[in-house]
């Protein structure tokens, strides 16, 4: 038996007696007066107050006006598509007037459950998405080329553009494509930029696989929203809405990458390389079960050094979700 | 193996098409201070997971909280059917690649053959139930044109993914059980793909065809 007056202390002891120490203090901390300070948690650095989101009920109004969102989100979009010049093959016009029915059909129906519901009907685009997501996409896409004006070894001027270092001209030939100054030539001197416009086709499919995205995307939230429904006639509903609108995405898989985007590669243990204009491949069927994990897009052109932003899309969460409280902007 | 706390952090967002029970731990009621400490700080940890986890639990928190996970009998009834017919489905396109598929075709047959047969393992996993055997009525009903000349094939095979597809559908109306519900879900959704794909190989540029559905859903619940 030790002595209690044994000062000798070990390492477990030690950490032991350090443990208990720390609990005590942080206890005592807890339950003293006056503490002071600031509530928030710590904080490095000198960024922004911290916004916290409010706490709305999600019910099934809720859900409901979140899934009509979705479908008003994609007709805008289509829409939008149908506008721009050239950012939709002629052949794919029907096709696209057929998507806008279909997508209207299911909102008119989700708005139809949301008022079964007890709710009020959304019949607009989801402003999250349509900020966040839809109007930085479509801005990418519409823009322009950026080239640098760089020096070669021998002094002389070239611009650096999608990889490529070139001789400066009004109409630029790269490996990808040629394309042509939209701002002036003249006067240029290191580091200046020149702005091109996009490789021949590159806007419609950019606005294609986008397009084929947000089809896989709106399959993906109805899928969840199935399981997530408390009624039968919302959950089948639901269902309905995912296979119709996979069968779309299907369908623009295989209008862009034609007979080779039936199946992923990798689902038979293949890589799956991106296009030659480095854009993620797509396929009808790219997984066994129904996917509602992110999913990922090329949109817009490559920078100077040939790289392409990726725009990634996601079921709708608590910052997207169509709360009873929102109502649509005047 | 990971612990309580580690599997918390690790729930995926989307709903898994399987579901793995943990065995439960057996209860110890005996407390000593490190075991205080440990199940406190455990606590503390579970909570701040569990608010990390708020946004990826919205979705379940709008009046489904009373259904089972795990599928009741009345599920089971009728998922037994289903594996008979996704084992069924598989063996037809089995029969095709056996009849004569090459290139891309064959590629794109043998997925759609293990994707049924993997929509019927996973069914079997969350009812317990063994595979057993395929659905003959469905075979018989489709071996002929599943093993006849291209353009046969492939309106057979678009015929049967537009009725499982329906199936599932129709099916998803009668289940009791979450894990029922998110599995037909995410079946029903590969079938309305194989069935697009099946449809621009058959030469389809009606887009009532192409989108639409027109097929029956299989009287599965009466065998059930």
């Amino acid at each position: 038996m030790s002595s209690p007056l044994d000062i000798s202390t070990g390492r477990r002891q030690a950490l032991k007696i350090g443990g208990l120490s720390a609990t005590l203090a942080a206890l005592a901390a807890a339950c003293g007066d006056n503490r002071g300070g600031d509530d928030a948690p710590g904080r490095v650095g000198d960024a922004p107050a911290v916004t916290a989101l409010e706490s709305f009920e999600v019910d099934q109004a809720v859900l409901l006006r979140t899934a009509s969102s979705l479908e008003y989100t994609a007709i805008s979009v289509y829409e939008t598509a149908l506008g721009l010049d050239g950012a939709i093959p002629d052949e794919l016009v029907p096709v696209v007037n057929r998507l806008i029915e279909d997508h209207q059909a299911i909102a008119d129906q989700m708005v139809e459950l949301t008022e079964a519901a007890g709710g009020v009907g959304w019949t607009t685009s989801n402003p999250w998405l349509m900020d966040r997501l839809v109007a930085p996409t479509l801005e990418k896409i519409l823009s322009d080329v950026v080239g640098l004006v760089v020096l070669d070894e021998s002094g002389g001027l070239m611009v650096q553009v999608i990889g490529q270092v070139v001789p400066i001209a009004e109409t630029v030939t790269t490996t990808l494509g040629e394309i042509t100054a939209t701002s002036s030539i003249d006067d240029l001197s290191e580091g200046d930029e020149i702005t091109f416009t996009r490789l021949a086709d590159a806007v419609p499919e950019d606005v294609m696989a986008f397009a084929q995205t947000l089809e896989t995307l709106a399959t993906a939230s109805h899928q969840e929203l199935a399981s997530a429904a408390s009624t039968v006639e919302t959950r089948v509903a639901h269902l309905e809405a995912a296979t119709l609108e996979a069968r779309h995405s299907a369908a623009l898989a295989i209008a862009i990458g034609g007979a080779e985007a039936y199946v992923s590669p990798a689902l038979v243990g293949e890589e799956v390389p991106p296009t030659a204009r480095f854009q993620i491949r797509h396929f009808a069927v790219e997984s066994t079960f129904g996917q509602t994990a992110q999913i990922e897009v090329k949109a817009g052109p490559a920078d100077l050094n040939a790289v392409r932003e990726s725009v990634v899309l996601q079921t709708p969460a608590a910052n997207s979700f169509v709360y009873n409280e929102l109502e649509p902007e005047a | 193996m990971p612990s309580e706390e580690g599997r918390s952090r690790m729930t995926r967002k989307d709903p898994s098409p399987v579901d793995l029970e943990i065995a439960e731990r057996e209860v110890d009621t005996t407390m000593s201070r490190r075991s205080l400490v440990t199940a406190g700080g455990a606590a503390a940890l579970g909570g701040l997971a569990a608010a990390l986890l708020v946004d990826q639990t919205a979705f379940a928190t709008a009046g489904t909280d009373e259904r089972p996970n795990v599928p009741t009998e009345a599920d089971a009834a009728l998922l037994g059917q289903v594996i008979a017919l996704e084992l069924a489905a598989s063996e037809l396109y089995r029969a095709k690649l056996e009849s004569g598929a090459e290139g891309d075709l064959a590629v794109a047959v043998g997925v759609m053959a293990e994707n049924h047969q993997a929509f019927a393992q996973a069914v079997s996993g969350i009812t317990g139930l063994s595979a057993g055997e395929p659905n003959s009525a469905v075979i018989d009903a489709n071996l002929a044109g599943f093993t006849g000349s291209d353009s046969d094939f492939f309106a057979a095979a678009h015929g049967l993914e537009q009725t499982a597809a329906a199936t599932h559908t129709a099916l998803i109306a009668d289940y009791e059980s979450d894990d029922a519900i998110a599995l037909t879900a995410s079946i029903a959704i590969t079938e309305a793909r194989h069935a697009t794909v099946l449809a621009d190989l058959l030469g389809v540029s009606d887009l009532d065809v192409l989108f639409g559905n027109t097929a029956s859903a299989l009287s599965l619940g009466d065998e059930a």
